[in-house]
């Protein structure tokens, strides 16, 4: 009786470890092949496979905090390079400029105080003193993760016309002639690159997901943040009116100039 | 007991395939990246050249010619991809190097001429046919075109397939760059206007990296790229900083960065330049 226990137990044992073994090989076989997959989709589809990626990255990144790199191109797209002018309403005027974001800051120069503070002397020419050191502008770079800009309305500009697009409009933004040739020289290799562009300033978004607050306080503040994507041919948007993100802009007493953008890919 | 044992070695060696195709998945993944990033790049350099070859005239072309130009493009773009993925070590950008031209007069006529074999990229004015910049500067610094539009500098960027010189230079922590540029550019001789806007483009990409072996060039990159001003221009400053990824710290002979200003002065008609590269 034992004996044929024992063999019903050592059945039953082994069974069990059957099945355990053959699930095994049943999730090894579908990773296998769930790899090949990827393997040919990558060859025949690699923007996807960069998409997909991306996406991945970024869910990590928000679930645990950890940083990763799948493909090697970054995590998220970032907020490239905007600079912050600061024309005083007369000269060595204190002002306190804060940004409030839930971005992760690449790179600030100079970088804020421990409050977060820029805490800066600025002239009328826009000259800044910060912490006696002279600076042409206040220069902060981020990469954000939760935000869809807005392209319902734009542009879709040829890479060789971005030059005339782009001196058109800023000018019509309301950037003087100074901030634009400054933010030419920086976009313009980027946007010559692609065949077109799909182009849109952003405004509330941009503004909603940047806090910037100044102090003392001024109505007078204009934000120019141009979001595109490279495409490959031509494609119909609707154009968008730039005289909302002027709004009431004026260059009287104190007012603030910014300018930046973001590449989608 | 034995019946086991080959399912473990089986679980093992499958578990051994997962593992190396994992790897060269996301190798393989990588190396598209970097394939279609040098595709996007090529397409760039053949516009650049199709719209210098072609001249300024042209831009103003209709409908079908966009249609043409854009085929060619993928053609050629196919062949230069497929040069690239063979030999991508060679290719380099020459980045942002913008030249401030000041003068001793207002309204002085000046003429920048760029000799180089590289491809050029970009460029802000744009050169006339002959490859020459002719603006007219002011004691500021202000730069106007024959046309009357301002600038505040000239900028150009091209290809770069010079390999430079990293036998003097420095090894810097990329959280370090800060302090090490507002210092090395100070004692360069750039104001701190120029340093300004000198640190703001190359400050993220060196803090981007752990380390930075970083060298400062001079006749390898004035030769490539040969700048003649017209009139004659004694007092001419061309800083073009060369940097390259390092995971830690590594022994380099320290360069003498008075060997880069020389004898510059702030006098007369004088120009300064700034750019850079950085190597893979």
């Amino acid at each position: 009786m034992e004996q044929n226990q024992d063999k019903v137990q050592g059945k039953s044992k082994k069974k069990g470890k059957l099945i355990v073994l053959i699930s095994i090989g049943a999730v090894v076989g579908a990773l296998l092949s769930m790899l090949v997959m990827v393997a040919i989709i990558n060859t025949l589809f690699p923007n996807v496979v960069r998409y997909v990626c991306n996406s991945l990255e970024m869910a990590i990144n928000d679930l645990t905090g950890v940083v990763v790199d799948f493909n090697g191109d970054g995590i998220g797209p970032s907020s490239d390079k905007p600079v912050i002018y600061v024309y005083g309403a007369e000269d060595g005027q204190e002002v306190k400029v804060r940004l409030d974001t839930s971005d992760e800051m690449l790179c600030e120069y100079p970088q804020r105080d421990e409050d977060g503070y820029w805490k800066v002397k600025a002239d009328k020419d826009g000259r800044l003193i910060i912490d006696e050191e002279e600076y042409n502008y206040i220069f902060w770079e981020s990469r954000y993760k939760d935000v869809s800009w807005d392209f319902s309305k734009g542009y879709c500009i040829k890479g060789s016309d971005s030059r005339e697009f782009l001196e058109n409009k800023l000018e019509e933004i309301g950037l003087n002639r100074k901030e634009a040739n400054e933010f030419i020289v920086y976009w313009l290799p980027r946007l010559e690159k692609n065949e077109y562009n799909l182009i849109s300033f952003q405004d509330e978004l941009y503004k909603e997901h940047y806090k910037l607050s100044i102090e003392p306080e001024t109505k007078n503040t204009l934000r120019v943040y141009m979001t595109f994507k490279g495409i490959e041919s031509a494609v119909k948007i609707e154009e968008q009116d730039l005289s909302k993100i002027k709004g009431d802009f004026k260059r009287e007493g104190l007012y603030i100039v910014e300018w930046g953008g973001s590449e989608l890919k | 007991m034995k019946f086991n044992f080959i399912y473990v070695a089986i679980l093992g060696i499958s578990c051994l395939i997962v593992g190396i195709l994992t790897v060269t998945g996301v190798q393989s993944a990588k190396n598209v990246t970097k394939v279609n990033n040098i595709q996007v790049e090529s397409s760039a350099r053949n516009e650049s050249n199709e719209s210098k070859e072609s001249g300024e005239v042209k831009e103003s072309s209709s409908g079908a010619e966009t249609k043409e130009s854009s085929t060619n493009n993928e053609t050629s773009e196919c062949n230069e991809s497929e040069e690239h993925s063979i030999d991508n070590n060679v290719y380099e950008l020459a980045k942002k190097p913008v030249i401030y031209i000041y003068s001793d007069v207002d309204d002085k006529y000046v003429e920048v001429s760029l000799d180089t074999q590289e491809k050029m990229l970009c460029e802000y004015p744009k050169r006339d046919e002959n490859g020459i910049w002719k603006v007219v500067v002011n004691r500021d610094g202000s730069v106007t075109d024959l046309d009357g539009k301002e600038y505040n500098y000239l900028f150009w960027e091209a290809e770069n397939t010079v390999e430079y010189d990293f036998s003097k230079g420095f090894c810097i922590k990329g959280s370090d760059s800060r302090e090490f540029l507002d210092k090395a550019l100070k004692d360069i001789g750039l104001n701190r206007k120029e340093a300004n806007e000198f640190i703001i483009y190359w400050l993220p990409q060196l803090e981007a990296n752990e380390w930075n072996l970083i060298s400062f060039q001079t006749d390898k990159y004035t030769e490539n790229y040969d700048l003649r001003v017209h009139p004659h221009c004694d007092n001419m400053l061309r800083v073009f900083m060369t940097f390259k990824k390092v995971d830690g710290p590594v022994e380099i002979k320290k360069q003498d960065l008075s060997d880069i200003k020389g004898n510059f002065r702030r006098e007369g008609l004088h120009i300064v330049e700034w750019g850079g590269s950085k190597i893979k």
